[in-house]
């Protein structure tokens, strides 16, 4: 239909009402009632998780040398790389540069669970405590690391200002 | 500078504290602490939980209590129809089914200074059907040819005035329809429903077509709940004559920030109604039909004008609502306002999340992104299924584009040019 045939037609018409029957739309409720019940709860899911770190995923990515530490990734990052890659990074090390990071930083131990079973990490902190800092102290340029991803809150969508 | 001025120029200070801030917080987890940006994220998470629930309250009461109005009772109707510029063809259409329209009406069109020969053609229409014709000399712009009319051109025993556009064709009961609220005591103003005749003209013309869909039959239907509709849409508007005789001259000298304001007419006309203490409510079944733009490029333009208007308005809505209509202040103060500014770093952080993990786009963040919309309107699926494509294609546009349109605006607020019509006089 043109625009032209289109604009005849409205003219035609006289108020046929749109909105539907008051039952047919209280039964909508039926389900729109539930439906804003579940948009709640992954909002306030959302918010429960946003900010922490998932070592786990991880964890699974790294070879199993025999422990974990994590250290800060910031060292020698430009402003856009720390904008566009995570703060922290899990390192694979073998127990015995374990002992030899546990000498020299920090150390804190925080276990997690990765797909069933318990895994100890060794949280390093004080000067020095990032990946290219340590990778020098150890001397294992090699060494394997992964950054650690922080969960984020979703809040798509947004409201639309409909002005 | 009056009060009224200084309140208005300080709130469209704070909305660039907002910007900055939101800016501000996303910052400030590379510089140490993530802890601000946390709260603040949680926070925003709260007002649109709060806002949506709201939202959900007031279309609830609106299926479950009904307005009813009084029946038009063969009250006189003045139809104003300004004109500038139009295409002949359109305003012949406009001005034939006002005419046909039923209801006890004087139907006066305002040439504003039409170079396009509509005048010629008008005279020619004022032989064949009942209307009356002023025309201006030189374009004065819609508020002055509001102005004149409702000053001078308006018969002294009219009770309602009605505003259509001149591309506007109307219903034949919709003038009957949408002066009816009125005749209750404490309703100034009324608004109509708005369909798009070329709809199904192109993906962009459906997309809109959801856009109005979703503006009306969610947005305004749930403010006419709280009786304050923020806008009656010029396609489709009525006052009671003697409120609109109280408050033309204001409106038609109009300022912000010391510029005289031009645009968003339909807006302020609105907001000096709600400002004076009277409700405002949308007519569902009271139903005109309109063009809109077909190209994203005319799109843009009318939302550039529409955006600039929404942020000077909503403005001016809070120098006064607190004493009139305190829902109402508290929707625009926590929501309508505040949140495209305060959101501004949250969409960052989406744009960096999206370039941080790509992957998480299309596992995460769009298939959530589909489910929440779907939730979030709901009404959509439920109640206008033909619409769903649309809304994707709006929400979508909505983020990529029409969002920073926001921003835009807010720096360009203080611009008055009417795009779209200097457009038209230039075509």
């Amino acid at each position: 239909m043109s625009v032209d045939d289109s604009r005849f037609a409205a003219a035609q018409r006289t108020a046929a009402r749109r909105r539907g029957s008051k039952s047919t739309r209280m039964k909508g409720w039926v389900v729109i009632l539930p439906t804003i019940v579940v948009f709640a709860a992954t909002l306030v899911g959302g918010a429960a998780a946003f900010g922490k770190p998932d070592y786990g995923q991880a964890a699974k990515k790294l070879p199993s040398t025999g422990a974990l530490v994590l250290v800060s990734a910031d060292a020698g990052q430009s402003w856009l790389q720390r904008l566009t890659s995570s703060r922290n990074e899990l390192c694979a090390v073998s127990p015995k540069q374990l002992t030899q990071v546990a000498s020299h930083y920090e150390v804190d131990y925080l276990t997690v669970t990765v797909d069933g079973r318990d895994v100890k990490i060794a949280k390093v902190s004080g000067p020095g405590a990032n990946d290219r800092d340590m990778r020098e102290y150890l001397g294992d340029p090699k060494m394997s690391c992964k950054f650690v991803r922080e969960g984020g809150a979703f809040f798509l969508p947004f409201d639309p200002n409909l002005s | 500078m009056p009060l009224r001025d200084r309140v208005q120029t300080a709130i469209y200070a704070s909305l660039f504290v907002l910007v900055l801030a939101s800016a501000a917080l996303f910052l400030s987890q590379f510089a140490g602490s993530a802890t601000f940006w946390k709260h603040f994220t949680v926070a925003y998470l709260f007002l649109l939980l709060l806002y949506t629930i709201y939202l959900f309250v007031l279309l609830f009461v609106n299926d479950v209590r009904p307005d009813s109005f009084p029946v038009y009772d063969g009250e006189k109707i003045a139809v104003l129809i300004p004109c500038f510029n139009e295409s002949p063809e359109l305003l012949e259409h406009a001005i034939r089914t006002v005419c046909a329209a039923r209801g006890r009406k004087q139907v006066i069109v305002i040439d504003d200074g039409s170079r396009n020969g509509a005048r010629g053609q008008l005279a020619e229409l004022t032989r064949q059907l009942d209307f009356h014709v002023h025309y201006f000399t030189e374009n004065k712009g819609k508020r002055e040819a509001l102005h004149y009319a409702v000053k001078h051109l308006i018969d002294d025993d009219v009770e309602f005035v009605v505003t259509i556009d001149s591309d506007t064709v109307l219903e034949g009961d919709a003038l009957i329809r949408v002066v009816e609220p009125l005749k209750a005591e404490r309703i100034g103003a009324a608004t109509g429903n708005v369909l798009l005749l070329n709809e199904s003209q192109n993906l962009l013309t459906r997309m809109i077509g959801t856009y109005y869909w979703v503006g009306l039959n969610i947005y305004k239907q749930a403010q006419s709940v709280i009786r304050s509709v923020v806008c009656c849409s010029g396609c489709l508007a009525a006052y009671r004559a003697p409120l609109l005789r109280e408050i033309i001259d204001e409106f038609a000298s109009q300022r912000f920030l010391g510029e005289r304001c031009t645009h968003s007419e339909d807006r302020h006309l609105t907001n000096l109604v709600l400002r004076e203490g009277y409700d405002v409510v949308y007519v569902e079944d009271a139903v005109s039909w309109t063009e809109t733009p077909a190209t994203v490029r005319g799109f843009l333009r009318q939302q550039r004008r529409w955006k600039r208007g929404y942020i000077r308005e909503s403005i001016y809505t809070l120098s006064y609502a607190w004493r009139t209509k305190r829902l109402l202040f508290l929707q625009v103060l926590f929501w309508d306002l505040s949140a495209p500014f305060l959101s501004f770093g949250l969409r960052v952080a989406l744009l960096v999340t999206a370039i941080r993990y790509p992957a998480l786009v299309f596992t995460t963040i769009l298939p959530s992104w589909i489910v929440l919309m779907l939730i979030r309107y709901i009404f959509v699926p439920l109640r206008a299924r033909e619409k769903l494509v649309g809304l994707f294609l709006y929400m979508l546009f909505y983020e990529v584009c029409l969002y920073w349109l926001n921003l835009w605006a807010l720096f360009t607020v203080k611009n008055s040019s009417w795009v779209t019509r200097q457009h038209t006089a230039q075509a």
